[in-house]
């Protein structure tokens, strides 16, 4: 093979001389000339080569050093102070932050091991991903606090650490400033706290002195004239007290320093307490109050009852307040939680009220605030009552929220956790019950509606009628009946009217019937006889079962909700106060006295009891033990102290969430002599009332298991 | 198409192939290296063809057949069968109207028909770069641009430009090519090969360049240039320059050398070296550029075209810079380049001081350090 270019240069020669043979000296030329060209063509290479190295060498020399210069600069101009440390916390560099910061020269940095620069924490050393706050060591002795974190880096075999320093003096003063700016703000709600206490007792003192001096000026003789004035001044003071009340809850609740009492109750008490507290109220307004207890609900709940009946009787009063027609109901329902025999408890407290304009419900739960200033002149209240509740449920663990359409009515809602608990007994009971069947009349379908839920839960087949003439009819055509439960208040023909129409036909043996009697109202006389039970409106779960068993002659497993004893003993008037701090505590306490025909005098805490009792004798005193200014136990020994031996001696009953044998030691201790267990029951409380108030051989004579109608 | 070949005596044309006797319109001519040599030339071949549109310049050497002479002459004289033709020159007086005069131009021949133009420019006062510039803006894109700029023997002092007239400093003739059956291929290849560091054009004027990479270019051509450095200008076209864009990637534009000035340390290039621009030295080996000549021609050897009818005619411009590394082995270019086309092909051209064509499909453009072909024949 021959090279191209000798064969370019053959061709030539033949191209010049085509007719003759290649001449030789001429080709020899030729090749060395080319010989001459490659040899200066090498030696233009090889300088090119020469140079161009150099000239690279250079470049990249100049690259590094403009490089390093890069990122020297940079890391002198960081903020932060960087050291780099090697492996025996020798330090290699620092940058003039580092110094800055150590304020040091950089030599004697150089010559200091890293390790006596700092107090590690406990067993932390220099590792990779150190971050930790610490304290920091000048060379001159001084200290500041730093943060520190550390990242180990490798580069081409070198391993080393790499340090970023920060002096957090700064911050620390910072954090130190808003502490101590906390704890001053924090001092002055405390103080705020506390004169409205102070006041509001340096207030409610002579103010319970009016009120009860008012209650005893009531049983003297009074013309009408003056009769009507004392209610005045009572009610006056009364509606002062509630104020003050709700100042100091709100600033309980502002400072943090509500104390929540938790004990077991029965789940649907609350509801059924301010159901029974209302009533009356929303009689008079002619509204429908009603509850609604979802399916599978748990029987006994662990919270603080008196702050949940609190919350619900503020919104059911105010639904009250501003419902004209309809009806109220209240609904409530538990989903369990990821703990167990933890449920979250949903309530909501929906109205057909005049509702709530859409720009004013981001407002409603402040202080002070109500839908219009109007409102508070036309319903009275401090606009305090929703800020409260808000308060309580969020102790309580829970949210409120509200939805409202303008004309239509609100919906309050609420939620809280607790522990709760389906109770054995309830459920046996309700086993009986299965494939009853039994009719329903009420001319209310809402009504209707949570009957026919509660009744077809227990088991029963349940047939609704809103027409009493279609229900008397039905009653009298078919003989699979096992129960009537019947409205008594309806616009064609009342409850009674249809009793004793049926009675006629079918005997109490034959078809027992179980009357709900509105609110208040006395049973006509005579209809004792034709019923088989009665219950007043809105009716109480655990009540209606006990009744309805009562009436298909079942007798009930449990015997821990009972019936209020059939007993009709009077008791004797007498003066009574109630010392109790919670005022809705306070209104279900005075209703269950009035219930017994008793009325009772009231005072918010222990300081208050022992200051009217000397001005007044009372023949017993209902004192709640867990009360702010001065507790029960404290107010006990006051009140016990200043009275005379052989003088006036009041009967002393504690109201306790504690019964541990120790607790009761004290009250005795104290000078009580009784006790009753919170939350307190009519049948309780009529108990222990007539124990100490009745002469000896009467109280003897109630039924000591009170259990029948 | 027919073409007579015409070559220099030192006196007088000669036909060293067939003689048509023709009425050519157009005839080209390449010769001598001083516009005084040139425009004898011009005058013998104005007698010869009284009719014909005569354009001309002086050169670095001229390329007649298989061979490359140095003060010699090549003519060509072409007879077209349809193609029409017409010419126009402007006379330059610096470098400052060179993109202005290729508009002026490009605006005098423009027409629906235009298919082509060849260049014919003084090599020394006119910035090539910017004169196809205003040629390409002003002719339409689909126009073809072929051409080359004047030498006068690797001096760098004055060249000549002769348009139907003695050969004058700072002239530019172009003829324009009317039609639709003259047919052109073409081809410009280099065969120069970038080498060492990347380098910054961080000080210059249009075609003078000061800086490279903050440091005097001119030291930087010494060094590499070593002893030959006493050559200069002539020897820095052993190292041409390739300029791009900082963001291109394209391929560069090769760039060579015109002149020097020691005082202002400076280079003047056939073509601007804008600021900011990358730069790298080149360098090639005797076969690497006789290699890039038969590639430009294979690429302007199409099949179509070696297959037409009537008589074919190479152009080849090639550049100075070329023939300087070369030396006596510079028709080895030539003889690489004639192989590729049919035997009977007529083959004319010159050394210039910059190579004007299209290159790697895109825009007409001014090479440097190029063998550019631009093959001609016409559909019968």
């Amino acid at each position: 093979m021959i090279h191209p270019l000798l064969e370019r240069q053959l061709r030539r020669l033949q191209r010049k001389h085509p007719d003759q043979e290649l001449p030789l000296k001429e080709l020899l030329d030729l090749v060395s000339e080319t010989y001459q060209q490659l040899e200066e063509e090498r030696q233009k290479k090889d300088r090119s080569l020469r140079l161009m190295s150099e000239e690279l060498l250079e470049m990249n020399r100049v690259a590094m050093a403009s490089q390093e210069a890069y990122v020297s600069t940079l890391v002198e101009n960081v903020v932060d102070g960087v050291i780099t440390v090697d492996r025996n916390f020798r330090i290699a560099k620092v940058n003039a932050a580092a110094i800055d910061i150590f304020q040091a020269q950089e030599d004697d940095l150089l010559r200091t091991n890293f390790k006596d620069l700092f107090s590690f924490p406990d067993h932390q050393s220099l590792i990779d991903g150190l971050e930790c706050e610490l304290t920091g060591h000048r060379l001159d002795g001084s200290s500041f606090p730093a943060e520190l974190s550390v990242s180990e880096i490798s580069l081409e075999e070198r391993s080393f650490f790499l340090a970023i320093l920060r002096d957090i003096s700064p911050r620390k003063e910072a954090e130190q400033a808003l502490i101590q700016a906390k704890e001053k703000a924090e001092a002055l709600a405390q103080s705020k706290a506390e004169f409205l206490s102070t006041m509001s007792h340096e207030i409610r003192t002579p103010l319970n002195a009016v009120i009860g001096m008012t209650s005893i000026l009531t049983d003297t003789p009074l013309s009408m004239e003056q009769s009507e004035y004392v209610h005045t001044i009572k009610t006056g003071g009364e509606a002062l007290l509630a104020i003050i009340n709700d100042i100091l809850d709100f600033s309980k609740i502002e400072s943090n320093r509500l104390q929540l009492e938790v004990i077991p109750f029965p789940t649907l008490e609350p509801i059924e307490d301010t159901m029974d507290l209302l009533a009356g109220k929303a009689h008079d307004k002619s509204l429908e109050l009603l509850y609604d207890a979802a399916p599978g609900l748990p029987t006994i709940l662990h919270s603080d009852i008196t702050r949940i009946r609190q919350v619900l009787v503020n919104l059911v009063g105010n639904a009250i307040k501003f419902t004209e027609k309809g009806e109220i109901v209240v609904r409530i329902d538990a989903t369990p939680t990821s703990q167990p025999e933890h449920y979250l408890f949903t309530v909501a407290v929906q109205d057909s009220g005049v509702g709530i304009p859409k720009d004013r419900l981001d407002t409603l739960f402040q202080a002070f605030s109500q839908v219009d200033a109007s409102i508070s002149r036309k319903y009275g209240g401090t606009g305090l009552g929703l800020a409260i509740s808000k308060g309580i449920v969020e102790q309580l663990g829970g949210t409120m929220w509200v939805t409202s359409e303008w004309g239509k009515g609100s919906t309050f809602c609420f939620t809280f956790e607790a522990k709760a608990e389906i109770l054995r007994q309830e459920a046996d009971d309700v086993q009986q019950l299965q494939g009853k069947r039994v009719l329903v009349v009420d001319d209310n379908e809402v009504n209707i509606q949570i009957l026919e839920q509660t009744l077809q839960r227990w088991g029963l087949e349940v047939i609704a009628f809103t027409s009493p003439y279609e229900a008397l009819d039905h009653a009298l055509h078919h003989d699979d009946l096992d129960l009537i439960i019947t409205d008594g208040l309806m616009p064609d023909m009342s409850g009674p009217a249809m009793v004793r129409e049926l009675r006629r036909f079918k005997s109490r043996e034959v078809l027992p019937v179980i009357l709900f009697t509105s609110g208040i109202h006395r049973l006509e006389p005579g209809m004792e006889t034709l019923i088989n039970g009665s219950l007043s409106k809105p009716g109480r779960q655990h009540l209606l079962l006990q009744v309805v068993m009562q009436a298909l002659q079942l007798r009930p497993v449990t015997d821990t909700l009972r019936l209020p004893g059939n007993v009709y003993l009077p008791l004797p008037k007498m003066k009574l106060l109630l010392v109790e701090d919670n005022s809705v505590n306070q209104r279900v306490a005075l209703r269950m006295l009035s219930k017994l025909g008793l009325e009772a005098d009231v005072v918010g805490n222990g300081q208050e009891a022992v200051d009217i009792c000397q001005t007044i004798h009372y023949d017993l005193i209902l004192m709640d033990m867990m009360m702010p200014v001065m507790d029960g136990i404290e107010a006990t020994e006051h009140i016990r102290r200043k009275e005379r031996p052989n003088g006036h001696r009041s009967t002393i009953i504690s109201m306790t969430a504690n019964v541990m044998k120790e607790d009761i030691d004290r009250c005795y201790e104290a000078g009580m002599d009784d006790f009753l267990s919170k939350p307190v029951r009519l049948d309780k409380l009529r108990e222990t009332l007539a124990r100490w108030m009745l002469p000896q051989e009467a109280a003897s004579q109630l039924d000591p298991d009170p259990t029948t109608l | 198409m027919k073409v007579t070949h015409l070559s220099w005596d030192g006196s007088q044309w000669q036909y060293p192939g067939a003689v048509n006797p023709a009425q050519p319109q157009l005839v080209l001519f390449f010769g001598g290296t001083d516009p005084a040599q040139t425009s004898l030339r011009y005058r013998r071949l104005a007698s010869l063809f009284p009719a014909a549109e005569i354009l001309g310049c002086s050169t670095a050497g001229e390329i007649s057949g298989y061979e490359v002479t140095e003060e010699g002459g090549v003519a060509v004289a072409l007879e077209f069968a349809s193609t029409q033709i017409r010419t126009a020159g402007i006379l330059l007086s610096g470098m400052a109207g060179s993109y202005q005069a290729g508009a002026t131009l490009a605006e005098s021949l423009r027409h629906d028909q235009l298919q082509a133009l060849f260049v014919i420019s003084d090599g020394n006062r006119v910035n090539g770069s910017e004169l196809v510039q205003g040629l390409r803006d002003h002719v339409g894109e689909s126009v073809f641009i072929a051409g080359g700029l004047a030498g006068d023997g690797g001096k760098f002092e004055e060249t000549g430009v002769s348009f139907n007239g003695d050969a004058l400093a700072g002239q530019i003739a172009v003829v324009g090519f009317y039609g639709e059956s003259l047919q052109i291929g073409w081809g410009s290849v280099g065969g120069w090969t970038p080498f060492g560091p990347l380098r910054r054009i961080t000080r210059s004027e249009a075609n003078v360049l000061y800086e490279l990479d903050g440091k005097p270019a001119l030291g930087l051509y010494k060094s590499y240039l070593g002893d030959s450095a006493e050559q200069l200008p002539g020897s820095a076209l052993h190292f041409p320059i390739m300029i791009r864009p900082e963001s291109d990637q394209e391929e560069g534009l090769v760039r060579t050398i015109l002149s020097i000035d020691d005082d202002k340390q400076s280079l003047t290039f056939a073509g601007n070296m804008p600021e900011g621009h990358t730069a790298q030295l080149m360098m090639a080996s005797y076969e690497s550029l006789v290699e890039g000549a038969a590639a430009a021609a294979t690429h302007a050897a199409t099949a179509v075209m070696r297959d037409a009818p009537g008589d074919h005619l190479v152009l080849m411009i090639s550049c100075v810079g070329r023939k300087l590394v070369l030396n006596h082995r510079i028709e080895e270019e030539v003889e690489a380049v004639a192989d590729l086309f049919p035997a009977d092909t007529v083959f004319a051209g010159y050394y210039s001081y910059g190579e004007i064509s299209p290159q790697h499909q895109g825009f007409c453009e001014l090479h440097n350090q190029t063998m550019t072909i631009t093959y001609f024949s016409e559909r019968s």
